[in-house]
């Protein structure tokens, strides 16, 4: 089986809407440096809960801000 | 957030407490090596005769016998000290922690392993005073030796918890 990883595409989604990473995690309520980890991939996880706000305050669904890709 | 600014400062008041007995101990286990007299009960469990005396070398030696647990106390009260200070720091969670806790635990077993032998050793030592033939070894286990085990056995368990506890809030930290 190929091995996956996650890739977030935050920074996409952020240029579409036109929004900084600032206002962004002022209306998330996570610090910067912690959606700056978030956007970079440097980060264990997401709870579900941060996922939700950052959707909400972006418009969009997980599947817009998360994707799968086979490891190199 | 108001939990952990109480502990930060239970843990200052505590630590600082912490550092006063050792201090206290320290005093009396000097005070107790070069002072203080034979107790009544060590002259009775070692049945001397009431009107002999020990010299001062025999009587030091005896009372740095029974101070030896009290070394294992001074060195639970250190770790005591070290993970008070870690708290107050607003580390609550870290293996650091665990391993003073289980360090505590350690070292009230030592101090209760070590009370157990230093007794019966202070007890032949005053003896030897007595002409031979009368020189007495007696062994004895109270139930306080017994709360003290299953405390220091709590300890180290609990040690072992709080180091299953920090590898989760590791791993917590790296959510977001």
């Amino acid at each position: 089986m190929q091995t996956m990883q996650i890739v977030v595409r935050l920074d996409v989604m952020l240029a579409r809407r036109k929004m900084t990473s600032r206002d962004l995690a002022r209306q998330v309520g996570i610090t910067e440096q912690n959606l700056s980890l978030l956007k970079s991939g440097k980060v264990k996880g997401i709870r579900f809960e941060t996922l939700a706000r950052i959707c909400a305050a972006l418009d969009c669904q997980p599947g817009d801000l998360l994707e799968a890709v086979a490891k190199p | 957030m108001e939990e952990l600014r109480h502990l930060r400062r239970w843990a200052a008041v505590l630590r600082v407490l912490t550092i006063v007995a050792m201090v206290i101990l320290v005093l009396a286990l000097v005070y107790g090596i070069l002072f203080a007299v034979l107790p009544d009960g060590l002259r009775r469990a070692a049945r001397l005769v009431p009107e002999t005396s020990l010299s001062g070398p025999h009587r030091a030696a005896v009372a740095l016998v029974g101070a030896v647990p009290g070394f294992a106390m001074l060195y639970v009260l250190g770790r005591m000290a070290d993970l008070f200070g870690l708290y107050a720091g607003g580390e609550a969670l870290s293996p650091a922690c665990a391993r003073n806790i289980q360090r505590i635990g350690v070292g009230l077993l030592a101090a209760v392993a070590l009370e157990l032998v230093a007794r019966p050793a202070q007890i032949a030592l005053v003896s030897l005073a007595n002409p031979p033939g009368q020189r007495v070894l007696s062994i004895s286990f109270e139930g306080a030796d017994l709360g003290q085990i299953l405390a220091a056995g709590l300890l180290i368990t609990i040690g072992w918890t709080q180091r299953e506890a920090a590898r989760i809030a590791r791993e917590n930290e790296g959510f977001v």
